[in-house]
């Protein structure tokens, strides 16, 4: 029986708790949880026995509202993360609309455990108490340092761009196969290979979403994804964040709700503009995005307002003209040459580390 | 001695040059983040000569000829009005250059920019419509409420629709 048969099947079966996603790979709808006058909510999760990794996620709050974690306990009771200091553990949490995933491990210095850990959420709606509902996702099994990911790619209106960029004619479009070719080679740095690629036409409203405007033209084209262990792709004309500029790319979070659809932050958005002229570059955004949904962060942030989690990553602090803003120049020997870094270049950006790989690998949606 | 005066002078220029033309990449190159206002004020004019150099090279790549494009309303000069109109009503030009300029006349020349804006609303392509709708709805003048009142009574796409009962509403 295939494990996407099984999946059905249970469901029809009315497996209450726990939807199978995959072997072993599982859902649950924890509820709804009201929050305090003060917009504080307790979210429980449990992880199992043998957890690799362990997502908790809560919304929809709506994209002009903002949400974070004032606090993340672990099973032993120890407080793995404090707003206050955002960056003095393993785990780094966002400051997001709509929706707030967090996800554990994002560095080897905190791994997932099993028992029940507690979030303390904070959303700052303008009108409190409210209510979100959330749910978490659970991989147990093997850990592999090789291992595959099947991704989804999801053209919306660019087929003005490249006559080849819809479902049909996807897989032989020579532009799309050398982003992804590039996409392979980058990521075999983190021993991940692609699996299962699966095209699709967006089948809703192309117009607006195909140039996206915004948060919430992002989120409501996110939440299309569909309800399997896969990354989806989203090829869009166009990303600007409402300033008219054109952006590259953009993940839901990071790091993106896992093996989940439907969510703002199911997939992730590339701007195939480029992609006749660079697919190369195309290919890079595609790595650096999708390492921000499997749980990847910016080595060191470009306007140094943080880092990520690792301690294998270079940070850089060499503001040499003190613009306030690091270059790929300032930080070639500290940083510049890895995926993850905030401005990546095409031929420098091209390494990741073992501390990333390691993240990866335990990603829900990564196959061993 | 003067001649070598000269010389390092020719040298420290050119070095500038090619610092400035760095800073502009960067800028028009942002993977998640766009540059603000202060961030072109903040190069001085003579970004705007990059600027210009950029978007109208052929092989730069496509964002960030746009990215420039748009730009250039940072720094409003009648050339850049020149280039930034005449490319919005290019119908053989890339959308995405067409779409960034009429944002950058929204952006360098506001009230003034409405005749050539609302001469677009009409323009084939859809995103540039949208685009166009944009400009103008960002625009706190009557002339561009006007155009896109007109506009609603005849615009035949749904999203365009959409876009213009945002943009007259008050």
């Amino acid at each position: 029986m295939s494990r996407r048969f099984l999946a059905g099947a249970l469901a029809l079966a009315g497996c209450p708790d726990e939807p199978l996603v995959d072997e072993d790979v599982t859902f649950t709808d924890l509820g709804k949880f009201a929050t305090t006058d003060e917009g504080v909510a307790t979210v429980p999760w449990e992880a199992p026995e043998g957890v690799v990794s362990t997502e908790v996620f809560c919304g929809p709050y709506g994209f002009d509202t903002f949400a974070t974690a004032d606090a993340v306990t672990d099973p032993a009771g120890a407080a793995v993360y404090d707003d206050d200091a955002p960056f003095a553990t393993g785990l780094r949490v966002g400051v997001l609309d709509d929706m707030l995933p967090v996800l554990v491990p994002v560095s080897p210095t905190l791994p997932a455990s099993a028992g029940e850990w507690t979030l303390d959420l904070f959303v700052d709606a303008s009108a409190l108490p409210t209510t979100v509902t959330c749910g978490m996702v659970n991989r147990v099994g093997d850990v592999s340092a090789d291992n595959s990911v099947d991704i989804a790619i999801v053209f919306v209106g660019v087929d003005g761009i490249s006559a080849g960029m819809n479902a049909t004619s996807g897989a032989g479009d020579a532009s799309v196969q050398v982003a992804l070719a590039t996409l392979g080679d980058l990521w075999s740095g983190l021993g991940l290979s692609l699996g299962d690629v699966r095209y699709d036409d967006f089948g809703g409203d192309v117009a607006t979403y195909s140039s996206i405007v915004g948060d919430e033209e992002f989120g409501e084209l996110l939440r299309t994804a569909a309800d399997e262990p896969e990354l989806t792709f989203y090829f869009v004309q166009d990303i600007d964040l409402g300033d008219g500029a054109s952006i590259l790319g953009l993940s839901g979070g990071p790091p993106g709700i896992a093996a989940h659809g439907g969510t703002s932050k199911s997939g992730v958005v590339i701007n195939v503009a480029n992609i006749v002229a660079s697919p190369d570059q195309v290919g890079l955004i595609m790595a650096h995005e999708g390492g921000h949904f499997l749980g990847l962060f910016h080595p060191t942030e470009n306007d140094m307002s943080g880092e990520d989690p690792l301690g294998d990553t270079p940070v850089c602090a060499t503001d040499t003209d003190a613009d306030g803003t690091l270059t790929s120049a300032e930080c070639a020997d500290a940083g510049a040459d890895n995926v993850m870094w905030p401005s990546a270049q095409v031929g420098t950006a091209t390494t990741f580390s073992d501390d990333q790989a390691w993240v990866v690998a335990r990603n829900p949606i990564v196959k061993p | 001695m003067l001649h070598l005066v000269f010389l390092a002078f020719l040298a420290d220029s050119a070095h500038a040059d090619e610092a400035l033309r760095a800073r502009v990449i960067g800028l028009l190159s942002g993977i998640e983040s766009s540059p603000t206002a202060a961030d072109w004020a903040a190069l001085g004019p003579g970004a705007a000569d990059e600027l210009f150099a950029v978007a109208t090279d052929p092989v730069a790549l496509p964002t960030q000829r746009g990215n420039a494009l748009l730009a250039l309303g940072n720094f409003p000069s009648p050339a850049a009005r020149d280039l930034l109109t005449a490319t919005l009503g290019a119908s053989s030009v890339d959308p995405l250059l067409r779409r960034k300029s009429a944002l950058g006349l929204a952006r360098g020349w506001g009230g003034a920019a409405v005749p050539t804006l609302s001469a677009a609303l009409t323009d084939t392509d859809v995103q540039v419509r949208m685009s166009v709708v944009r400009a103008l709805s960002e625009l706190d003048d009557e002339g561009a409420r006007e155009a896109l009142r007109a506009r609603l009574a005849t615009e035949p796409d749904a999203a365009v629709r959409k876009l213009l009962v945002a943009g007259v509403s008050p």
